[in-house]
């Protein structure tokens, strides 16, 4: 398989403190890679060096055989296209404006889109589905709504890896499970995806592959139903960890969840016990 | 307890003796070394019987003490008067070796009363600004105000506040000063006289129309407003177009206004390092070109004196060249120059050259030498 | 945007230009003054001369320089103001942000402390006002990249220390003549302006405007914060550099001719953005006209209102403090 991004022997220094130290990891196109950690294990931090924002102490970071740290923004912004966790404008641009950012780096510093960009935009939007919010508010959308059209931004961008950071954290049960469907659809498409999430389940649902870091290092790299077992989770997450399968009769597969097994006894136990 | 009440009544009693006693001497002390005089807005001022060092900080508060013969009873002077009026140092050569210390002293400028303090003089004269005037007193220092009211309803209310003024500072100053703003306030009166006669009868609509700008030094386009000015060039013959102007003191008009008055006189104040520049400026505006002033050739300079010659105690003087300005046929015997020598001969004892006259009342350019 | 609202973007300025050349101290009657107008336009067209020299100058050489002026100066400061919204996203930014006008006031208050005549005052001024946002621009540059909020507090701290300067030099001045002067040019007025200002003033503008609206689509990207600029392929640092360039020609410009005329900035571009959106492709041209008719229909009143002049700092802040907070009530902090 075609390797996008080869991140070799690579380690991060923020201040004087080692945030992670000697991490290998190959990106093949088209797959969709999970990243997985508990909180602070700088799982943004490596996304963040992936796409040129922050810079390595050591080792290096390959991006179509090219150092990312000697290429320039409109390069690297050219083939990755990154939606961020955090994200506040106290501007009420339309939904289209919005999209239409993503042709930044196929237009010139003095240029503004023309209706050929519009077109790449409504067609994002579209594949997203959400063309009908184009005219709406982005202030006033929903979360999803808002994850979606993010998306359709960096779809606009027209990039051959898609960075997402944390694309689920702010939604509730159905608006995950609406972008993570998203997500799947676009590797299928043959885009490459990397993501971060605290929810090893989304792994589970949509992820080829998994990388797993704690502690400064990977616990483990590969695909995702041979590393999520519940010795690796043990170990990324210091708890103790249940992986759980379920036939779903109607669809014909086994799926795979986990749980994390917490010491004090569970609510809904209790309630049962007179029974 | 009764012994208590006891001791405490006598230690009263005590310092209540001492206390009295103190008075006592202090009182006698002020019989003989201090006197009280009242300044020009009713302050009961406590000095010395001879005030010796006193310092000057209003703009022209050393050129009338100076004209009041005073120039030995000054102790401290505002920074500019040591240096900005080259005749005050031609007319006083000891003008120089005044101390000056006293930075920033304006009607807004907040005093740092612990200069005045070290300084220590007799009496300070000072504008009639309430806040610094309440410092100087919680500093125990003598605190003079002099100058004439700026809001008189009329020319004579105006002339009497002047006088007063003048008055008043004399008064201060003590001994042949009092003589000396006599003879000032006749001096004035005959001056106003001769003037009044000549401008009296001319009629509203055969008034020329005066425009005063440059009030800040930089700018023809600022002007002055106010009743004194107004009454000023009454007297002298013309129509202030500045007269409906409320407000600002020195506000700033644009050449449309000046355009739409269409001025028949225009002076410049003698203020700035530039008035000269200013004036040829005007001269060489296609804008000012329309005004009759300035076809006419009647834009003039106010000329220069120990302190301006329009303010303070050589406002008779000026009042007079004004009126020359104004209505020239009518002041055609009067010679300013021989005018202002007599002024610096009689007031500020001192013999003006004819050279030096002549140069002072083009506003005393810089670029002259002085060979006086 | 709408027909309606291009036709009313176009004929707004044309029309409020053409009124003001009727507004002022001088009566003039309206017939007079289009034969005026007539004979300059159509200057190859022999007319006969049947109005006075003084109305000629006072429509040509005073109501007309300034009005353009004000125009000039309403609409930097307008796009000045949006460009910095939009940089800073941040919508309570005012051109002055950087520390231009302090620094430009405190050049004006040396030169008037030594005695300098227009020019000089202007190019002081001008030199200052560039020079203070060097100082900030340096001071917040860390490690190749000047941070939005470095920027924002180093031009806290610029502004404050030539406001200190300013405050020095009001101290020292002789408060018989310069410390007026200082007072009134700080204040800001279009009192002086000549024909000739127009020329000296007109390139740094009308250069800063047309910088501005080149790089007009990016400031949308820019709103999103640096990291989401850049990671949308823009030379983030570059662009800074660009909009603080054209922002401070444009300020320090109008600073050095007509003082700190203050609110402008803020101002209209809510105003715009509630008419045309925050979308700054449209949003930066649309406040260059309604900046240049805003400052026109005051800097009128400032003129012809009283017969002396009402400085225009006090006007635009009667106007514009009351009206942001009308602004601030109805969009009920939404910012739209």
């Amino acid at each position: 398989m075609e390797k996008v991004i080869e991140i070799l022997n690579a380690s991060f220094v923020y201040g004087k403190q080692l945030v992670w130290h000697d991490i290998n990891l190959d990106i093949f196109k088209g797959e969709l890679l999970c990243l997985l950690g508990a909180n602070g294990c700088g799982k943004t931090t490596l996304l963040n060096c992936i796409h040129g924002d922050q810079t390595l102490e050591n080792g290096s970071i390959l991006l179509n055989g090219k150092q990312i740290e000697k290429m320039q923004t409109i390069q690297i912004a050219k083939q990755i296209g990154v939606v961020f966790q955090e994200h506040t404008t106290p501007f009420p641009y339309s939904v289209l404006d919005v999209v239409l950012m993503g042709r930044g780096p196929h237009l010139g510093m003095f240029k503004s889109p023309s209706d050929k960009d519009r077109g790449i935009a409504l067609k994002s939007l579209k594949s997203m589905g959400v063309l009908a919010l184009k005219d709406k508010r982005y202030t006033e959308i929903s979360g999803g709504e808002r994850q979606l059209v993010l998306i359709a931004r960096t779809l606009t961008q027209e990039p051959e890896v898609i960075l997402l950071d944390e694309p689920t954290s702010f939604l509730d049960f159905k608006n995950q499970a609406l972008v993570l469907e998203m997500i799947r659809k676009l590797a299928r498409k043959g885009l490459t995806i990397i993501m971060t999430s605290h929810f090893p389940n989304h792994a589970l649902i949509c992820a080829d592959r998994v990388a797993l870091m704690s502690n400064g290092t990977m616990v483990a790299i590969g695909e995702t139903h041979k590393i999520m077992t519940e010795i690796n989770l043990e170990k990324t997450y210091d708890i103790g960890v249940k992986i759980l399968s379920v036939n779903d009769k109607e669809n014909g597969k086994t799926i795979k969840f986990c749980m994390p097994c917490i010491k004090e006894e569970h609510i809904c136990e209790l309630l049962e016990q007179p029974e | 307890m009764k012994q208590v009440i006891k001791s405490l009544f006598y230690f009263t009693i005590a310092i209540l003796a001492i206390d009295c006693l103190l008075c006592e001497s202090f009182a006698g002390a002020q019989d003989s070394r201090t006197r009280i005089v009242i300044d020009n807005y009713g302050r009961a001022v406590k000095v010395p019987l001879k005030v010796k060092k006193i310092a000057c900080m209003p703009g022209s508060s050393y050129e009338m003490v100076f004209m009041l013969g005073g120039k030995d009873q000054i102790g401290e002077i505002r920074k500019d008067h040591r240096t900005a009026y080259p005749l005050a140092n031609l007319t006083n050569p000891d003008l120089i070796n005044y101390s000056s210390s006293i930075a920033n002293i304006n009607p807004k400028a907040r005093i740092n009363i612990e200069e005045f303090i070290k300084i220590a003089p007799d009496v300070v004269i000072y504008y009639n600004v309430p806040n610094a005037i309440a410092k100087f007193k919680e500093a125990l220092i003598p605190v003079y105000t002099y100058q004439p009211n700026r809001k008189s309803n009329s020319f004579n209310e105006a002339i009497g506040s002047e006088k007063n003024a003048v008055k008043s500072l004399a008064n201060l100053l003590g001994g042949r000063a009092i003589k000396k703003a006599e003879k000032w306030c006749q001096y004035y009166d005959e001056k106003i006289t001769l003037i009044r006669s000549r401008t009296e009868d001319i009629p509203a609509q055969e008034r020329p129309r005066v425009y005063i700008g440059n009030s800040w030094g930089t700018n023809p386009l600022a002007t002055w407003a106010g009743n004194t000015l107004i009454f000023a060039i009454n007297i002298c013959g013309g129509t202030c177009v500045t007269k409906d102007i409320r407000g600002a003191r020195f506000p700033e008009v644009n050449l449309e206004q000046i355009i739409s008055w269409n001025p028949d006189v225009i002076i410049i104040d003698n203020h700035g390092r530039n008035p000269g520049k200013v004036i040829n400026n005007i001269y060489k505006d296609a804008g000012w070109a329309v005004l009759n002033a300035v076809k006419n050739n009647r834009v003039h300079r106010i000329p220069s004196s120990v302190f301006f010659l329009d303010k303070g105690s050589s406002r008779p003087v000026y009042l007079l060249w004004l009126a020359k300005q104004i209505v020239p046929e009518k002041f055609a015997d009067i010679d300013m120059v021989k005018e202002i020598k007599i002024y610096f001969k009689e007031f500020y004892d001192y013999d003006l050259s004819t050279k030096d006259a002549e140069h002072a009342l083009r506003g005393w350019d810089a670029n002259y030498e002085s060979k006086g | 945007m709408t027909r309606q609202k291009l036709i009313i973007l176009i004929a707004m300025p044309l029309l409020i230009f053409f009124i003001s050349l009727f507004v002022g101290r001088l009566f003039i009657d309206p017939v007079t003054l289009l034969k005026v107008l007539c004979s300059k336009i159509f200057f190859f067209i022999p007319m006969e001369k049947t109005w006075t020299d003084a109305v000629e100058i006072v429509v040509i050489r005073i109501r007309l320089p300034r009005a353009l002026m004000a125009m000039m100066v309403g609409a930097g400061l307008s796009i000045s103001g949006a460009a910095f919204q939009g940089m800073f996203n941040n919508p309570l930014v005012s051109p002055y942000l950087l520390g231009v006008s302090s620094g430009a006031g405190f050049g004006a208050a040396l030169a008037i402390l030594i005695d300098s005549g227009t020019i000089i005052i202007q190019t002081a001024s001008f030199f200052f006002g560039t020079l203070a946002v060097v100082i900030t621009y340096c001071i917040s540059r860390v490690y190749k990249t000047t941070p939005l909020l470095m920027l924002v507090l180093s031009g806290v701290v610029v502004s404050s220390f030539f406001m200190a300067l300013i405050s020095l030099i009001k101290f020292i001045a002789d408060p018989e003549e310069k410390l007026p002067t200082i007072v009134f040019w700080i204040m800001g007025s279009f009192g002086g302006v000549r024909l000739e200002d127009i020329l000296i003033t007109c390139p740094p503008i009308v250069i800063g405007i047309i910088g501005l609206l080149f790089v007009r689509w990016r400031i949308n990207l820019m709103s999103m914060g640096d990291r989401e600029a850049k990671a949308m392929g823009t030379k983030v640092e570059l662009l800074k550099v660009i909009i603080i360039i054209c922002t401070t020609m444009i300020s320090a410009a109008a600073v050095s001719v007509c003082g700190i005329i203050g609110w402008v900035g803020l101002v209209i571009p809510h105003i715009c953005r509630l008419w045309v959106g925050p979308d700054h492709k449209v949003l930066l041209p649309v406040t260059i006209v309604v900046g240049a008719c805003y400052l026109l229909i005051i800097d009128n009143f400032a003129r012809a209102m009283t017969s002396s002049e009402i400085p225009l700092g006090i006007l635009t802040a009667i106007i514009g403090a009351p009206f942001f907070a009308y602004l601030l009530r109805r969009s009920k902090g939404g910012w739209f």
